[in-house]
């Protein structure tokens, strides 16, 4: 059975600089895989190029194996993208781009999933306001929201927790778990919240100066946490190897 | 159906549904563009009974070449706006739709050709108006509509259509001098000169520059000699960059304005300094009409008198936006506004347009200083 997403030899220049050189990763299905980064590594560019909205120098990026470059339309009906908050349109709804998304996908009408996510996330009092009208925090939910809407193979969430609430961010935290072990979905997340990723995260991967650092599946993180336990280092967690990670020098 | 369109259904629904909601704020809408509607009317009524023979002529004589020049004209002037839907194709909440980005690509191709369309299409309903309501004119044949939009579709239908497909930049690359001066400012030129030089340098050869530069080819007499064409062409250059180094000025005194707002600077000096170099534009300006107009024949005194009024003109609508600097949405339409006042009040009474001008100017010059700071 293939990957849910395979990224290989992948190298993006834009504007005439080379953003990511040479990043190769896989995630198996259910993973729910942290992109950890410093600001300016690369993450959101990656997370668009696997979107398929860069077109890279070289290198390829395999949706459940369907190429994101030659099958762009297969590949992207099985990926959920999440966009910048800033980007959604102030003239409609939450429950219109739910709508509009929901037919781009296929569907006859938003699935019951979401209205559950809505509410869990607590934006079924939102769902009629002018997104110009809504707080930053309301908008990211809508952002998330459209990204997960039709529980799609592969989810690319770009740093969801900004903005949210604490109720919130835990009730999304849940449901991306839900997601994963329930449905199969699977997640990659940019983030910078080290502290819960041990916690939510299943596999993580590291991007330094666009170039992956850092690449551990469960076994992985299990391992690097345990090593350090076994050679006495208690003060081995996760946090601390993946900040030592993006303090690398080239 | 196509997804961006679809979006914008859904927007103009929310946008009349809003407007329905608040009769008064739309009632005034309507007003005011019934009466800006009235003035173009008024003034292309003005234009047609002036006499357009050489431009008449022009068509007649080169239909094949002006009439896919305006079309091809048009077209480029939307590549701005196709530049931009293909980036948000990319970067906006669409770029999350798996029909992204063809169906942008599709939508951007037909409102491209929709918009050119219609813009070569008024053009030509206005000369053809203008030819009947002129004196003397020769006839404006039938056949001008038919090439007029014949062409532009043969033109569109064998176009290689490559607009869009810009590349995009994830990051500011920084120039060598950027990188020399990003922690210093090295040069003796103030910042606000920089500022705008760059603005300017910006805008400078925009599709809507390269659009009035086309358009001056219609304005070339019939028959002219060379030498007419290369002075009509240098003026209408001239003009259009000159309007480019104004208008990059008021972008600059708007930017800026916002950019400090919340600076320990006094706001009124600041003023000051944005407007320094839009005012000696217009005072580069305004002998440079005098001097053009006398050239072309008008007695001296008139000639003062245009570069006066033009200047009136300018000044105020300077003043205007450095009013309502701080209110972006204001500058919409109040600097018109403070224009078209003073134009009804003048061409009704001349001679005490000078006073009216004192009157608007001081009325700007409180609300500027008014400003805190």
């Amino acid at each position: 059975m293939s990957d849910a997403l395979m990224v290989q030899d992948l190298t993006v220049s834009l504007g005439g600089r080379e953003i990511l050189a040479n990043v190769g990763f896989s995630l198996q299905g259910g993973a729910l895989a942290a992109l950890v980064g410093p600001n300016g590594s690369g993450k959101s560019t990656l997370l668009a190029t696997l979107a398929g909205l860069h077109r890279p120098a070289r290198g390829e990026v395999l949706i459940q194996g369907l190429s994101v470059f030659d099958q762009t339309q297969e590949a992207r009906r099985r990926l959920g993208y999440m966009v910048a908050q800033d980007q959604l349109p102030g003239l409609l709804t939450p429950r219109q781009c739910l709508t509009l998304f929901a037919e781009s996908r296929g569907l006859d009408r938003i699935p019951d999933d979401t209205w559950s996510q809505a509410e869990a996330l607590r934006l079924d009092q939102w769902l009629d306001t002018w997104l110009s009208e809504c707080s930053l925090g309301t908008r990211q939910k809508v952002s998330v929201l459209l990204a997960l809407l039709g529980s799609p193979p592969l989810i690319l969430l770009d740093e969801p927790l900004n903005g949210l609430d604490p109720i919130s961010a835990l009730a999304l935290k849940k449901e991306l778990t839900r997601l994963t072990s329930e449905e199969g979905c699977t997640v990659l997340m940019a983030s910078h919240d080290l502290s819960s990723i041990e916690a939510l995260n299943n596999h993580i991967v590291v991007l330094l100066d666009g170039r992956v650092v850092l690449d551990w599946d469960e076994d992985g993180m299990a391992r690097a946490v345990g090593d350090g336990a076994g050679n006495g280092d208690a003060n081995r967690t996760l946090e601390s190897l993946v900040v030592a990670a993006m303090g690398r020098v080239d | 159906m196509n997804p961006v369109l679809r979006e914008r259904q859904l927007i103009v629904g929310n946008l009349l549904s809003r407007s329905r909601e608040q009769p008064l704020v739309t009632s005034l809408l309507g007003i005011f563009c019934l009466v800006l509607g009235l003035l173009i009317v008024i003034v292309l009524q003005q234009l047609g009974q002036q006499d357009h023979t050489a431009l008449i002529a022009s068509l007649q004589r080169w239909p094949f070449l002006i009439w896919p020049t305006i079309f091809l004209l048009c077209l480029a002037m939307q590549r701005p706006a196709s530049h931009r839907e293909w980036v948000t194709a990319r970067t906006s909440w669409m770029a999350a739709w798996p029909e992204m980005p063809e169906a942008m690509r599709r939508w951007s191709r037909w409102r491209s050709f929709g918009w050119a369309m219609l813009q070569s299409m008024g053009l030509l309903v206005v000369l053809a108006w203008f030819n009947s309501v002129a004196r003397g004119d020769d006839a404006f044949h039938g056949s001008h509509y038919l090439l007029a939009v014949l062409i532009p579709i043969v033109a569109w239908g064998i176009l290689p259509w490559t607009v869009g497909r810009p590349t995009l930049s994830a990051r500011p690359v920084k120039t060598p001098q950027a990188h020399a001066s990003s922690h210093r400012n090295p040069s003796p030129e103030p910042v606000i000169a920089q500022w705008h030089r760059q603005q300017y340098r910006s805008q400078r050869w925009g599709a809507g520059t390269r659009w009035s530069l086309g358009l001056l080819l219609l304005l070339i007499p019939a028959g002219a000699a060379a030498l007419q064409v290369a002075v009509a062409l240098l003026i209408g250059l001239a003009l259009v960059q000159w309007s480019q180094f104004w208008s990059a000025g008021l972008r600059v005194i708007v930017q800026g304005s916002a950019l400090t707002r919340a600076l320990p600077l006094s706001r009124r000096t600041f003023a000051a300094r944005l407007s320094r170099l839009p005012m000696i534009s217009v005072a580069v300006l305004l002998p440079a009409i005098a001097l053009v107009s006398a050239a072309a024949g008008m007695a001296w005194a008139a000639a003062l008198l245009t570069s006066l009024v033009v200047g009136s003109a300018l000044t105020l609508y300077l003043a205007a936006v450095l009013a309502w600097r701080d209110e972006p949405s204001a500058l919409k339409w109040q600097p018109l506004a403070v224009l078209l006042v003073f134009g009804l009040l003048s061409s009704s009474m001349p001679f005490l347009s000078p006073l009216v001008w004192l009157l608007l100017m001081a009325g700007l010059i409180r609300l500027i200083v008014k400003a805190p700071g």
